[in-house]
């Protein structure tokens, strides 16, 4: 068994308390929201989903893709990462239960949350991904006690087939939300579900080392001894693979829309004169998120820099973020089409709007952040996840 | 052989039957959400006649409904604004109020998780606020931009429009009004004023007066090609 | 998409092991009191064990997707059951001393009913029951329906 619990270090239980005060951090914002009303937070009648709600789609975006690794060795027969695959998918579990924790406290009125149960409207994309979700986590749940248990088992390939074909579905439904609405031009693409895809598989791979690193520290361990050197490897290039694809999928949705009558001015602003938003696209994901990754992945004179790895996915995860804000915001910020050709005198239809998140709205998207944390590093505490190079150790 | 095929048939005949008994379902199920034929209550608005500084619409509106501004135009509800647009080419101006469109296919009704935002059979869009969780979403849904969310605690209702913190609202096209057979406050404002630039009725009524018109004179849809079929339509704009 | 309404929800609902989605048509959990003059009973302690069933009853009335009948808001029953406060005028929920915080205040169930919903008395000719005018006591506004329905049932 070459899969260890982690032990209560000292690194561990910080760990596990900057996890537990973001949590809380968060939830606490979400009480002051609750009760002073949502003029505390940035968002306002044109922009009405914010930053709270752009980290709570990326948790969930990359609760999907964190799913790879898992994938890799139950799907496509990889046996180099057949250790890494209940670490894999106790981090899709905890980073989709953060996703929800922030979405949920996100709401106007979150404690009525549970009408949805009773009063169901199937059209709505919105609510069958909250279906979409309780299966991902019925099937993924299933297939993680599956790998502990009896990793050699038919039944871990046939789950992990079923949680890859879900995961799938997951993402798709996410980009769905935002494809479906055809009174917003800028986000009506068919495109839009294919990033999402393509951004999960990048940003789910980055946010694995990211979690494989930090489990090393937690558990007082080298890297080494989580991973081996060629399966680092192996990981760096389909990380950089994965990056390419993503940056292809949003050039083109972008090359597209410049080429549609209806979001060509649209373009013009987020790709040049919308003040942040160009910044966070040129600088944040094609500068941060795709250059530099593929530099520090491709460029064979950097190799033998050990911390290439954590570097090239941290950007990713950041250049991820960016990429995210500007879809989500700035359709937002930027006036609907109402009156096309004509130039309108009013501060709501005829001007970009101002959006600025208020710490309130980061606390609470930061809370979910910490709600993965906490449940992965518990997760690890308790069973016998974090995959161990040397052999044997403590058992489960 | 002939067990095979009385079998076969059988089956043929089980799945057409199934087939008809959903289709007739869904059939009914469709009219119980298909809007009655007798009303349909709509506006339209006719630009030439809106007048330059006047906000009379919106005045009402406000006033009718107890918005009260916190002086945060940014968050304070509106439900109906006044917007002056300006033709690029030709340098036409024309000027008129924008509120919720009450579409019959809306978009917001489509996407509200909970079927909070839901289509009456006379053709109002309205949010029932005992089921909205504040999610936002038919806020990005609307082609028009129309709902709002209440931002702030309440206070000092108006009987006629309950509205409370954390739900979203829009134009109720003063369902409390048409109810007890009167008018939107908009339109009586604007016809106090003198405009008359707003008209209320029922469009499928050929007597009504609206529908008249509607029958007429050429009333356009604010981006028909979205397909939304707003029971507000209007004279003077070109979409 | 229609049968998709009728088969997605049945289906999760049954895997989470909730109720079925609660319709209008479903009866209140308590006996529901029959109207007296058009208004509920005036029996205090019927009024207090009942009152909460029969206000839901009438809020998922309020929704169907027909065209409701506006008799059924709760700004009608604020408009009889008034408090005044030391300056003669009705107080609104804010106040302690309102008619349903007076109660509520002490009970475990929070009001969030006027958290929407006006809480003072309406004049609003399109809310107000017709000829029910300001009056100074319950029993007066009581004479004054029971007049305008020409003291039938």
């Amino acid at each position: 068994m070459n899969r260890t619990r982690i032990s209560n270090s000292k690194a561990f239980l910080v760990l596990l308390g900057i996890s537990l005060l973001l949590t809380l951090l968060g939830a606490w914002a979400a009480l002051r929201i609750e009760s002073g009303g949502h003029i505390l937070t940035g968002m306002n009648n044109s922009v009405p989903w914010g930053v709270a709600l752009t980290l709570a789609t990326f948790l969930l975006v990359a609760a999907s893709g964190t799913l790879n690794l898992a994938s890799l060795s139950s799907v496509f027969g990889r046996e180099a990462y057949k250790p890494f695959a209940s670490f894999s998918a106790l981090l899709a579990l905890s980073l989709l239960a953060g996703g929800l924790f922030t979405l949920m406290l996100d709401l106007g009125r979150p404690k009525d949350v549970f009408l949805v149960l009773n009063h169901f409207n199937a059209a709505s994309v919105f609510s069958l991904n909250i279906v979409i979700y309780a299966v991902f986590f019925l099937l993924v749940g299933l297939y993680w006690l599956l790998t502990i248990f009896t990793p050699q088992g038919r039944g871990t390939r046939v789950f992990g087939f079923a949680a890859f074909v879900w995961r799938i579905i997951l993402t798709t439904g996410s980009g769905c939300v935002f494809a479906v609405l055809a009174g917003r031009s800028a986000l009506h693409s068919a495109l839009l579900p294919p990033l999402f895809i393509a951004l999960s598989l990048s940003l789910g791979l980055a946010v694995s080392v990211i979690a494989l690193y930090k489990a090393g520290i937690a558990s007082e361990r080298p890297f080494a001894a989580l991973c081996q050197e060629d399966t680092a490897r192996g990981m760096g290039n389909l990380l950089a693979i994965l990056v390419a694809v993503t940056f292809y999928m949003a050039a083109t949705l972008h090359l597209v829309g410049l080429n549609s009558p209806p979001v060509r001015s649209f373009e013009r602003f987020v790709l040049c004169s919308g003040g942040i938003f160009p910044v966070l696209l040129w600088g944040g994901f094609v500068t941060l998120g795709t250059l530099i990754p593929l530099i520090l992945l491709l460029v064979p004179a950097l190799r033998a820099w050990s911390l290439r790895l954590p570097a090239a996915a941290g950007c990713v995860v950041l250049g991820s973020f960016a990429l995210m804000y500007t879809l989500i915001i700035t359709p937002q910020v930027y006036p609907p089409e109402i009156f096309p050709g004509k130039i309108v005198e009013d501060v709501f239809y005829g001007t970009p709007a101002t959006y600025e998140a208020t710490a309130l709205e980061w606390f609470v998207g930061l809370g979910g952040l910490g709600l993965a944390g906490l449940l992965s590093l518990f997760g690890m505490r308790v069973l016998p996840v974090l995959p161990n190079r040397f052999q044997p150790t403590s058992s489960q | 052989m002939n067990s095979v095929f009385s079998r076969r048939v059988f089956l043929h005949a089980a799945a057409c039957t199934f087939i008809l008994v959903q289709g007739k379902a869904l059939g009914t199920a469709g009219k119980a959400f298909a809007a009655t034929p007798k009303t349909r209550w709509g506006l339209i608005v006719d630009a030439r006649r809106c007048a330059n500084e006047c906000a009379a619409c919106v005045d009402a509106c406000v006033r009718e409904n107890a918005l009260h501004s916190h002086d945060r135009p940014a968050t304070d509800a509106r439900w109906i604004r006044k917007v002056r647009v300006t033709d690029k080419t030709t340098g036409f101006v024309s000027r008129f109020p924008v509120m919720c469109q009450h579409c019959a296919s809306a978009e917001c009704v489509r996407v509200c998780p909970t079927g909070a935002s839901y289509r009456r059979e006379d053709g109002l869009v309205l949010v029932n606020r005992h089921l909205c969780i504040g999610c936002r979403y038919c806020m990005l849904a609307c082609p028009y931009k129309a709902r709002g969310f209440v931002h702030e605690k309440t206070s000092k209702q108006a009987p006629g429009s309950p509205r409370g913190m954390g739900t979203v609202e829009a134009c109720t096209l003063c369902v409390h009004r048409i109810d007890a057979g009167g008018r939107p406050a908009c339109v009586e404002a604007c016809a106090k004023a003198g405009h008359g630039a707003m008209l209320f009725g029922n469009f499928n009524d050929p007597t009504d007066p609206l529908a008249k018109r509607a029958v007429a004179f050429a009333v356009t849809a604010l981006r028909p090609e979205l397909h939304t079929d707003p029971g507000v339509r209007y004279q003077g704009v070109t979409p | 998409m229609r049968r998709l309404n009728n088969v997605i929800p049945l289906v999760f609902l049954l895997c989470m092991m909730f109720c079925p989605p609660a319709s209008a048509a479903d009866a209140p959990p308590v006996p529901r009191q029959k109207l007296l003059r058009g208004h509920w009973s005036e029996d205090k302690n019927i009024m207090r064990s009942n009152h909460q069933a029969l206000l839901k009853d009438r809020m998922n009335a309020a929704y169907p997707l027909s065209v409701p009948q506006r008799q059924t808001s709760i700004e009608q029953c604020v408009t009889c059951h008034v408090t005044r406060g030391e300056d003669k005028l009705p107080v609104s929920a804010e106040n302690p001393k309102h008619f349903c915080r007076d109660c509520h205040t002490g009970q475990r169930v929070t009001l969030d009913c006027f958290s929407c919903h006006a809480s003072l008395p309406a004049n609003d000719p399109y809310i107000l029951l017709p000829k029910v005018k300001n009056a100074d006591s319950l029993r007066q506004r009581l004479a004054q329906y029971q007049a305008a329905k020409g003291g039938k049932k």
